[in-house]
């Protein structure tokens, strides 16, 4: 990772010359439905922000890889046991680190407190909002983080279900990323709700089994952060209408 | 705080003029008492920041810091306050520490802009200095940012300067807030004249504040294998944890080498070998195994790699093992402990909490902070113990504006008007004039010694990770890595720390290629036993590791403080 500051080009060059795809096994990538970043549309055909990075840097890096939408569990489960198979995506957190072999970060969220466009909340702290309950997703690192700070969470089985819930008041506040926000609004057909409060910045990686192949992952890192250097994830971002300023 | 933040609402976080002087008296210096400045004094230095800001408001910033009590009290109190005040809205993310950390390095990896400033610890000042990419705030001060730089900053009042100043003279981070590791023990049962009985009748010696390890050990299977209940409750000589997690590493890097011995005399660290047991030539690091001079696979390395695992698994409850460094974090203050050999007090607000086991009916503690015991390879003139300040930390790529905007912030949090009053709800001291005010004189019978400790001039003996460790980040990951494999008896402690010196050998010649005059090079491979034969670190094995026990009273060992 940090061989990016200290000779980027040589790393690259080098990771260049041993890729070669013909000889390496094939990566499973095992994503979970998480629109707008990553899902499955009408066709079965694979569609999002966090999608379109994995082909860049699969591309980009030589990488043969199949993806396949699992529930996230499963996913987990399975990458624990598999080698040569990784999560696209899971929130790189302390109590995680040694569980996975990390490629990341893959994807940045801002996240914030939502309201219902109609119902235009307004808090200086978390702490003030603690007394609202704020709806978040099975899966999410964010409600864990929530939870644990003393808020009380909603937790839906997917993040596409809280807009409406949002909107017919089932809940105050919905924690969830911009892109998220605005495009399942949209989806759910209802007014783009009012930022609340931001309060968080989640990263993302592609966590992989324990064991796999210590050039490959490297080699892949090494491309990822030569992808950001060069601004082309930031372009995919902004294909999504996704700023992190 | 909650009778105050509801208003804050209201008021809103921008307003379109600067507040007037009887706005901010009115409004914010309720809030922010007790101060050591007078009233004139802290209204002036209010209203500074208040004309400072003046160009920024209406700016959003966006820092990040650890979850500990002081970062909480930041972001929910004082950071609305500070936007009341300068119409600088603050974004202040509270996090995991490793997590601050993967952010600071994802920042400088990738070039994404994720925050204006972070609050990390000075552990990492040897990459900050060498790597270019941390603002020299010296500099800044000096030259850009000289108008957003509070005239009554007074940097001499800093504690923890040394800490984040690196060898070239230069400030790179500004402490926020400052903890030590000591040793923590049941001041009430140490004090029960049939436990003191009953220890002396099977040591020997009183049952007091352990000086060396041997003592420690003692009290520790005292308290786990003899006394086992006290008031019915089962009870413990040892508390530390073991999970495989980063703050394994922390653990082992902050306290267990550096006390057993590993490294030289001399402080901050030792020299020319640290308690990293990595050798320096100049600022230059040349090794961390014996072949290369370095101390990291040395009989004292080996040593407090063994009595770590030995004690947990013996004296400590059976869940330690699991444990990372936040969940083992509170259970001291359980009440089922009776001695911690290395405790950080950044918990010292959550031990004095009127509702946990371990205070009193009058809200004084029923425990004390003790200087923490010495390993046999230690010598008199070596560092005493850990500490570390959390030190805000700005990236030289940061918008200017922005830039500007989050270090009024930074400054707001460690400026005399607020300090103490943030010092008396966190407990993390930065500046003297907090240490020795009135109000921590009247705090101090329900802090267990953390004042004391700070008052003393022993607190210069406890320091951080030193600057020659030149990237902290990747390699403080190799020591959970490799200890791990020892704690689950997959290998001896001796191939644990054979492995670890290898590793940070092979990561320091990465290094070599960092520019600078600071950069690693490695010695050539030589022979471990040349290296031993020569005074000071790599030191041979002793042949007796575990010397009498030595105790003192509380009272004795406090002075050694003085």
């Amino acid at each position: 990772m940090r061989g990016s500051k200290y000779g980027l080009t040589a790393l690259l060059l080098l990771s260049v010359l041993l890729s070669s795809t013909a000889l390496r096994a094939e990566l499973t990538v095992l994503a979970w439905e998480r629109e707008p970043l990553s899902y499955q549309d009408h066709n079965r055909q694979a569609q999002g922000l966090a999608v379109d990075i994995l082909k860049l840097l699969m591309e980009q890096a030589g990488e043969p890889y199949r993806l396949r939408f699992v529930p996230l569990n499963r996913a987990i489960r399975a990458v624990k046991l598999k080698p040569e198979t990784c999560v696209l995506l899971l929130e790189r957190r302390q109590e995680r680190e040694a569980q996975f072999s990390w490629v990341g970060p893959l994807l940045v969220s801002r996240i914030s407190l939502y309201s219902a466009a109609d119902n235009p909340l307004s808090f200086a702290s978390l702490e003030v909002a603690k007394e609202f309950t704020v709806l978040s997703h099975m899966g999410s690192g964010v409600g864990d983080y929530l939870q644990g700070m003393g808020f009380t969470v909603d937790y839906s089985n997917h993040n596409g279900l809280n807009a409406d819930k949002l909107a017919r008041q089932r809940a105050p506040l919905w924690a969830t990323s911009e892109i998220s926000a605005r495009v399942l609004s949209q989806r759910a057909g209802i007014k783009a709700p009012h930022e609340v409060l931001p309060f968080m910045t989640v990263m993302e990686a592609m966590a992989c089994h324990v064991g796999s192949d210590r050039l490959r992952q490297e080699r892949l890192q090494t491309t990822l952060l030569a992808l950001y250097r060069t601004g082309q994830i930031q372009a995919l971002y902004a294909r999504y209408g996704v700023s992190l300023d | 705080m909650k009778r105050l933040l509801p208003a804050l609402g209201l008021f809103g976080y921008v307003c379109a003029s600067p507040p007037a002087v009887a706005d901010i008296a009115q409004l914010l210096l309720p809030q922010l008492q007790p101060t050591t400045l007078s009233e004139r004094e802290q209204l002036a230095e209010l209203r500074w920041f208040a004309t400072a800001a003046q160009p920024y408001r209406g700016v959003t910033v966006r820092v990040v810091s650890e979850r500990i009590a002081t970062h909480a009290y930041e972001a929910n109190v004082l950071a609305p306050l500070f936007a009341r005040l300068t119409g600088i809205r603050v974004i202040h993310e509270i996090t995991g520490e490793d997590d601050v950390v993967n952010k600071l390095n994802a920042q400088q990896d990738t070039g994404l802009h994720l925050y204006d400033g972070y609050i990390s610890d000075s552990d990492l000042i040897g990459a900050h200095f060498r790597g270019g990419q941390v603002l020299a705030l010296s500099d800044y001060m000096a030259a850009d940012g000289a108008a957003v730089t509070l005239p009554t900053l007074q940097l001499d009042d800093f504690i923890g300067l040394p800490f984040s100043t690196g060898p070239d003279g230069k400030l790179y981070q500004l402490p926020d807030q400052q903890f030590a590791n000591l040793y923590w023990f049941r001041h009430d049962w140490f004090a029960r004249p049939e436990l003191q009985q009953a220890f002396k009748g099977i040591y020997g010696y009183a049952l007091g504040v352990p000086q060396n390890w041997s003592a420690y050990e003692d009290i520790a299977e005292f308290f786990t294998e003899h006394v086992k209940k006290i008031d019915g409750q089962p009870v413990y000589g040892h508390m530390d944890y073991g999970a495989h997690d980063p703050s394994l590493g922390w653990r082992l890097s902050d306290a267990w080498l550096g006390m057993a011995g590993v490294g030289d005399v001399g402080l901050p660290n030792g020299l020319p070998v640290d308690d990293w047991g990595i050798r320096v030539d100049g600022c230059r690091p040349v090794g961390a195994s014996m072949a290369r001079g370095g101390a990291l696979d040395s009989p004292a390395a080996v040593y407090a790699l063994s009595r770590y695992i030995d004690w947990l698994k013996r004296f400590a409850p059976p869940e330690a093992i699991n444990l990372t460094f936040t969940k083992s974090g509170p259970v001291a203050s359980q009440g089922q402990i009776a001695q911690q050999i290395f405790w950080y007090t950044a918990f010292t607000a959550d031990y004095t909490q009127p509702d946990v086991a371990v205070v009193d009916s009058r809200r004084r503690p029923l425990w004390r902070v003790a200087p923490s015991p010495h390993g046999s390879y230690w010598q008199t003139g070596m560092k005493s113990g850990y500490q570390d300040a959390g030190a805000w930390t700005f990236l030289r790529d940061t918008p200017p504006e922005r830039l500007n905007a989050a270090w009024l912030y930074a400054q707001f949090l460690v400026s005399r008007s607020v300090s103490l009053n943030k010092t008396l709800h966190g407990l993390t001291p930065i500046r003297r004039s907090d240490i020795f005010s009135q109000a921590m004189t009247q705090q101090a019978p329900y802090l267990g010694g953390l004042v004391e400790f700070y008052r003393s001039q022993a607190v210069h003996a406890w320091t951080p990770t030193g600057t020659n460790v030149p990237d902290y980040t990747e390699m403080a990951n190799l020591w959970w890595k490799t200890a791990h494999p020892a704690i689950a008896g997959r290998i001896s402690p001796q191939q644990a720390m054979r492995n670890l010196a290898r590793a940070m050998d092979r990561h320091l010649a990465v290094l070599e290629r960092l520019p600078g005059s600071c950069a690693p090079r490695l010695n050539p491979e030589t022979s471990a036993q040349a290296w031993l034969a020569q005074p000071g670190a790599p030191k041979p094995a002793l042949k007796h590791e575990k010397p009498q026990g030595v105790t003192l009273s509380y009272e004795d060992a406090i002075r050694a403080w003085q």
